[in-house]
């Protein structure tokens, strides 16, 4: 319940921006909010997320330049004459467990340098790639880290 | 045009230029999976760009938040989109394309080929 509400108020705030604050908007805003709302219930997988504020805005940093560096890469990629990619698949075994924390992290690969995550069986994440001669792993296993400790979730071997 | 104005046309123009340069990678790539790589990555940032000059150009607090937060919202369903497309193109037993020669080989045997 307490859930529910929090999710209720936030997607409302999401509609008071996204409108300014113009009150005719509700007419459409209101169901919307509301069907929103329900739908983030009923999708939400296990207890809902903890975060770790200052982590936050670490990951937002790191999200912020990897995404900077995964367009100019792209960029270099595909105006380069010589078309200087390798692509393959690399497939990652996740350590991030299922829920909130995995699906951000899933969703920032495909903004990151080089990977664009593709499909998951179990616990492996099936990752594209544009060239398999760059340290793809380590990046993952790195990005990994971040998340992970935003939503403080311990991993085996973690250190950032 | 006072300065603020010079510094929006900069920043519009390089997230024009992303825009661009992704335009053609989604040309030039050779299958689903690397053009996906094109579109994403860089619509995204040519999109923070264009965002960030025109945040530039507005006074109130409010108008700028619903910028970045429709940069936020666009990063989210292109991420998602992008992962939904190369799913269902791997499920549907698409194969990625390969090299057949590793760049480094041909590399090495055009050298070779110089060589003799």
């Amino acid at each position: 319940m307490v859930r529910f509400l929090f999710n209720l108020l936030f997607l409302s705030g999401v509609w008071v921006l996204l409108t300014q604050a113009n009150a005719d908007s509700w007419l459409v805003g209101g169901p919307v909010v509301l069907v929103g709302t329900f739908a983030s219930m009923r999708l939400a997988y296990g207890a809902a997320p903890r975060f770790r504020f200052l982590r936050i805005l670490f990951f937002l940093g790191y999200f912020l330049h990897g995404s900077f560096l995964g367009g100019i890469d792209v960029i270099w990629r595909s105006l380069h004459p010589g078309l200087p990619i390798q692509p393959g698949l690399v497939n990652y075994p996740l350590q991030l467990p299922k829920g909130a924390a995995r699906t951000l992290f899933m969703a920032v690969v495909s903004l990151l340098p080089g990977t664009v995550s593709t499909d998951i069986n179990g616990d492996l994440l099936v990752t594209h790639v544009i060239d398999d001669r760059e340290p793809v792993i380590q990046q993952l296993e790195k990005l990994e880290r971040v998340v992970a400790s935003m939503f403080a979730i311990p991993l085996r071997n973690a250190s950032v | 045009m006072n300065a603020w104005d010079i510094v929006s046309v900069i920043l519009i123009s390089i997230g024009c230029f992303f825009f661009l340069g992704g335009g053609i990678g989604m040309l030039r790539f050779p299958d689903v999976f690397s053009r996906l790589h094109a579109s994403t990555k860089a619509d995204n940032l040519g999109l923070g760009f264009v965002i960030f000059g025109v945040l530039l150009q507005f006074d109130s607090m409010l108008a700028g938040t619903k910028l970045i937060l429709v940069w936020l919202l666009v990063l989210m369903s292109s991420s998602t989109t992008c992962h939904l497309i190369a799913k269902t193109a791997l499920r549907q037993g698409i194969e990625p394309w390969k090299r057949t020669v590793p760049e480094s080989q041909k590399m090495s045997e055009t050298q070779v080929r110089n060589d003799e």
